[in-house]
């Protein structure tokens, strides 16, 4: 075996991808943009804003099949992902996923992710589209013993006894995601499985759990996880020749319910919306941000009597003594909105922070946004501040007449009064 | 998507028409079908001057932002101030209703980088 070398991340020229739904994306008459090296929908005919509404009042089903599912059996399997995952993998049990995120050596975030326990030896790491290759190579490296993971320890190594395989790629062994959220989705899924002990799977589906069924005739994994802030939503991960059928089938069996295919726009308004981070925007990317200032603290073990893992020293001097910014969840209203990039402003009209996401939410053009701003100041939720159009800190006493925005402070995540009412409120703006 | 032959065109997507001195400026069919639902459209104060590749105002869509760029150094010298209120013609006559500014163009050789139909139709078939 060679010595371990330092390592660096060279992208490769690629050409876009497809997803195995394209083409029906395609026939459905979807607008279709570039997205982490895929071409994706960013919304059906319906629109953006009758996609969300369909999440938020009835259920929604997202291709995120350009999302890789990578597979890690064997012995050494838990180990392994100790190491290499921020978050406390040993906790992990069968049938249950946790948020977690892994980094380089030095500290910096290669992506966030969602590990799920499928066996005893086996687990299944989801990540970003526009990430996967990196973390497949990284991973790669880190097994075979070829990359330096600790600078203070260079020939340290992982436990090894597992193999790693991109799903993907195993035909029908392989999986691929898709998403169903929203309220209906439970009876919905109830309704497509196939036998009873499908049907007690599904009904009794805990958050963040994990289950093998079999639905509208495909055997899947079915797990209550996503990313809209539905308490009530499920990720289903299919084998690749079944994709197509099991997408039209969920599709067909929704429609008198409401049920909507959903691109990549109503994606964005409801994980902004649930205040949930992305990657290149909340965390790393333009604005360096991490997972702490993210708004998730205890998820990397960076406590002194917790397991090692790739990165721990060099993330925890990232983030102490303590992150010198947080994210605010801020809403507003009107077509004169702030975009990524527009400053935060402080009662003396100095900029504090920085807006990483936007989307507009409804017809009426409600809006929300994520920003950074230093951890000093700290506007309680129903707080107005304001925000200027404007891309570069301002000059002392610059005139910023007819570039200010007012915005409303809302709590860093939605509260259970807040997500009940969604229903209601999207029921009224659902054209 | 028709391209006019009656005027030229950025690789930034606007369009120009020059009339004497006078240049009239808006962005394209494709700039505003590619963005999209168009919501917010910011222009610049008359008697603003620019230079070549500065950007004069900003439109924004439900989705996206883009940054407007003079096609050529020089004045502002009247504004479409209509748009502000009804951005959504940007979407309904690129090339009619929704020109966006007049410019004294202050250097006519800058006039020579801009595209002609035929020049932009390749432009735009390479990005799409």
């Amino acid at each position: 075996m060679n010595e371990p070398r330092d390592y660096v991340y060279v992208p490769p020229e690629e050409s876009v991808r497809k997803t195995l739904l394209h083409a029906w994306h395609a026939e459905a008459g979807a607008k279709m943009v570039p997205f982490g090296g895929w071409e994706m929908p960013v919304q059906y005919p319906p629109g953006i804003f009758a996609e969300h509404a369909a999440t938020r009042t009835a259920a929604s089903l997202f291709d995120v099949s350009h999302m890789s599912c990578f597979e890690f059996a064997g012995p050494d399997a838990g180990a392994f992902l100790e190491g290499l995952l921020a978050g406390l993998v040993e906790k992990v049990a069968v049938g249950q996923a946790a948020y977690t995120a892994l980094f380089y050596p030095h500290g910096r975030t290669i992506d966030d992710a969602f590990i799920y326990r499928l066996g005893d030896v086996r687990y299944m790491l989801v990540v970003n589209a526009g990430n996967a290759r990196e973390v497949w190579v990284w991973a790669s490296a880190v097994l075979a013993g070829d990359a330096v993971i600790d600078p203070h320890q260079r020939d340290r190594r992982l436990p090894n006894n597992l193999t790693m395989r991109d799903l993907r790629d195993e035909g029908s062994k392989g999986l691929l995601d898709l998403a169903l959220q929203g309220p209906k989705s439970h009876g919905l899924l109830m309704d497509l499985a196939d036998d009873d002990a499908s049907i007690q799977t599904v009904a009794n589906l805990e958050r963040n759990r994990i289950e093998q069924a079999s639905i509208a005739g495909h055997a899947v994994y079915i797990a209550r996880t996503g990313y809209t802030g539905e308490s009530v939503g499920f990720e289903i991960f299919v084998a690749p020749p079944d994709i197509v059928d099991l997408w039209t089938s969920i599709l067909d069996a929704g429609r008198s319910l409401g049920v909507l295919p959903a691109g990549l726009g109503a994606r964005d308004a409801a994980r902004l919306e649930a205040g949930l981070p992305l990657f290149g925007h909340e965390l790393e990317g333009e604005f360096g941000g991490t997972i702490h200032e993210a708004g998730y603290p205890w998820m990397p073990k960076i406590a002194h009597d917790t397991p090692w893992f790739i990165g721990k020293a060099a993330y925890h001097s990232r983030v102490s003594p303590k992150p010198g910014r947080h994210l605010l969840r801020l809403a507003g209203r009107g077509a004169k909105t702030v975009r990524e990039g527009h400053r935060i402003l402080n009662g003396e009209g100095e900029a504090v922070g920085v807006v990483t996401s936007f989307a507009f939410l409804d017809d009426a053009k409600n809006f929300v946004v994520l920003a950074y701003t230093d951890s000093a100041f700290d506007p309680a939720p129903g707080d107005i501040v304001r925000a200027a159009r404007i891309k570069d800190d301002p000059e002392p006493g610059a005139d910023l007449s007819g570039k200010i925005v007012e915005l409303t402070v809302r709590t860093r995540f939605p509260k259970k009064v807040e997500r009940d009412g969604w229903r209601k409120l999207y029921s009224k703006s659902d054209g | 998507m028709a391209i006019p032959t009656d005027r030229r065109y950025t690789k930034e997507h606007e369009w120009a028409v020059v009339d004497g001195d006078v240049m009239t400026v808006g962005i394209t069919d494709y700039a505003q079908d590619s963005l999209g639902e168009i919501v917010f459209v910011e222009l610049p104060e008359v008697g603003a001057e620019f230079s070549l590749g500065d950007t004069f105002g900003v439109v924004e869509s439900v989705k996206a932002v883009s940054d407007l760029y003079v096609p050529a150094s020089g004045k502002i010298v009247e504004v479409n101030s209509a748009l502000t209120e009804t951005p959504e013609k940007i979407n309904a006559d690129p090339y009619g209703e929704a020109w966006m500014i007049k410019l004294q163009v202050s250097d006519e050789t800058e006039l020579e980088n801009l595209l002609d139909a035929p020049a932009y139709e390749d432009l735009i078939t390479q990005e799409s």
